[in-house]
């Protein structure tokens, strides 16, 4: 940048503008990439006259979100699928973690597990959902169950990779200064595991917002949640309403999203930060 | 009394290996004598070099001393303790740092104490506090080791291995992969830091002019099988400084020892 901008207030000519802070620039631009893209939605279904039954305009869509919004009934299908995402998420998580800590400390088990791990992990696990549905029942739990499914095997197979990755110096490191078994798996495998488990969060959080709408539009006698508004609308020719889930859905994701990036961040304090 | 300072049966710190021979299978179940008949015994405090070219052996030895490696034959003895793992009155510096990278370096100086759990935490923060004076980054304490310079890293490494203010030091070239400058540097404050406990020193290197600078007596090693070819007493007054390295018995020594190594 020349001279002339980066100069002091006092010092500054008249006809240079003052510089917005960037967060304030990106954050503009953003929002104008948005609004760009619906204006040119709401432009072309007029245009070509699109049967609004086929593909709604922008603002129908969103009037049709403010509608089921003040209904209530979105906000409250929302909760539940967030609570089955979340619920299987934290599940699956936990127990693939668990799992793998044990397959990297007993090697026989490692070597008995393989072949099961290796079969189940090959099933689609979408294919998997009627059996949860015979089993757990058309409320939340069969729902919880298949983003479990999805989530366990990527996050057991991704902590295994880290484990297994400790760099042999700093195993010695730890043989040098008899360190216990469980002091070196806490104090060394852990953080150098730690970023492959982050690594399977990202890609397993959005799989598992899937699976819960997935489950969920397979069969959900009891429970209503967005998979089951997907449905409703679905089978009545409702467009407009099943996009206004769609754009609920797509928040989720990037909020979730979001948010495995950002403690992803905290938690990998010691890394160096990319981009 | 508190633990850390509970004196143990007052540990000398000689370092003594007998009838030591190294065997390594290779995958095609071919075996390679890696040392051969190795012998010597070093008495408390003396700082002892093994010097000799890459490939001789002398990190294996090393690292049969400090017990990562179990001997095929005959073994190593730390005040008449047979080393059959390592031994928690020993301190170690790798070739390379080895830093805990999400540690401070304050929590990776304390990490044997931590490991120990004997140690109360205003012991061990009284104890890092003193060596990261005594290595000359007072300040560094809170900093993260990817935030140092190699060679700080290496000073980090020692103090890590000084903690416990172990009888016997075993250090596998620690400035191996410094400049020549900094090593030299880091040569002095070893020296400095080595001469307020005396602690037993055995410090391979491949780097002539630092063994002879540093030690009391140099190991040459040969290869093929690695075995010690010649121990040489190094009689350059103490305490050591850069007027040693213009002396010229420091440099006849470098010469005879540089005679004596194979290529």
């Amino acid at each position: 940048m020349s001279g002339i901008t980066d100069s002091p207030a006092t010092a500054a000519a008249p006809r240079t503008r003052p510089r917005l802070p960037p967060q304030v620039t990106r954050l503009g631009i953003g929002v104008l990439q948005i609004l760009g893209g619906l204006a040119a939605w709401e432009a072309l279904v007029r245009w070509l006259e699109v049967d609004p039954r086929i593909v709604p305009s922008p603002i129908e869509v969103l009037e049709t979100l403010w509608a089921l919004f003040l209904e209530g009934g979105l906000v409250e299908a929302t909760g539940i699928t967030l609570l089955e995402t979340l619920g299987g998420f934290v599940i699956g998580s936990v127990t693939g973690i668990a799992l793998a800590v044990l397959l990297s400390e007993c090697a026989p088990l490692r070597v008995l597990l393989r072949p099961y791990i290796v079969a189940l992990q090959a099933v689609p696990k979408v294919a998997v959902a009627p059996l949860f549905l015979i089993w757990f029942g058309f409320g939340i739990e069969s729902k919880v169950a298949l983003v479990i499914s999805i989530m366990f095997f990527p996050v057991l197979v991704n902590t295994l990779a880290g484990l297994d990755s400790a760099p042999e110096e700093q195993l010695e490191l730890m043989r040098a200064l008899r360190a216990t078994r469980w002091q070196t798996l806490r104090r060394v495998k852990a953080y150098v595991a730690l970023p492959y488990v982050f690594a399977s969060f990202e890609v397993c959080l959005v799989l598992s917002l899937t699976a819960a709408v997935v489950a969920e539009m397979l069969g959900s006698g009891t429970t209503v949640g967005l998979g089951t508004l997907i449905n409703i609308y679905g089978s009545r020719m409702h467009s407009a309403g099943v996009f206004a889930v769609l754009v609920v859905l797509s928040l989720l994701g990037v909020a979730m999203h979001a948010l495995v990036v950002w403690s992803g961040r905290r938690c990998l304090f010691w890394l160096p930060r990319q981009g | 009394m508190s633990a850390a300072a509970q004196v143990e049966a007052a540990p000398e710190g000689e370092v003594r290996v007998s009838g030591l021979a190294k065997r390594f299978t290779g995958r095609d179940g071919t075996e390679t004598l890696a040392l051969s008949g190795i012998d010597f015994t070093i008495p408390p405090g003396q700082f002892v070099s093994i010097l000799g070219p890459s490939g001789c052996g002398k990190s294996t030895l090393l690292r049969v001393v400090a017990g990562l490696t179990p001997a095929s034959t005959g073994g190593a003895w730390i005040d008449a303790r047979r080393v059959a793992g390592p031994d928690p009155m020993v301190g170690i510096a790798f070739q390379r740092p080895v830093l805990l990278p999400w540690m401070t370096v304050r929590q990776n100086i304390a990490l044997p104490a931590e490991l120990e759990g004997r140690w109360s935490a205003a012991e061990i923060a009284a104890r890092v506090d003193a060596l990261l004076a005594m290595i000359r980054l007072p300040e560094a304490g809170g900093r993260m080791p990817n935030e140092l310079s190699g060679g700080m890293q290496q000073r980090v490494a020692i103090a890590r291995a000084l903690l416990k203010d172990p009888g016997v030091l075993l250090m596998d070239e620690p400035f191996g992969a410094l400049d020549a400058l900094t090593r030299e540097h880091l040569n002095d404050e070893l020296l400095a830091i080595w001469e307020r406990n005396r602690p037993t020193v055995l410090f391979v290197t491949h780097d002539i002019a630092e063994a002879v600078y540093l030690s009391d007596r140099v190991l040459v090693m040969g290869v093929k099988p690695g075995r010690i070819i010649a121990d040489i007493a190094i009689p350059l007054a103490r305490p050591r400084s850069e007027a040693t390295r213009g002396e010229p018995a420091f440099a006849r020594i470098g010469a005879e020892l540089r005679a004596m190594i194979p290529h």
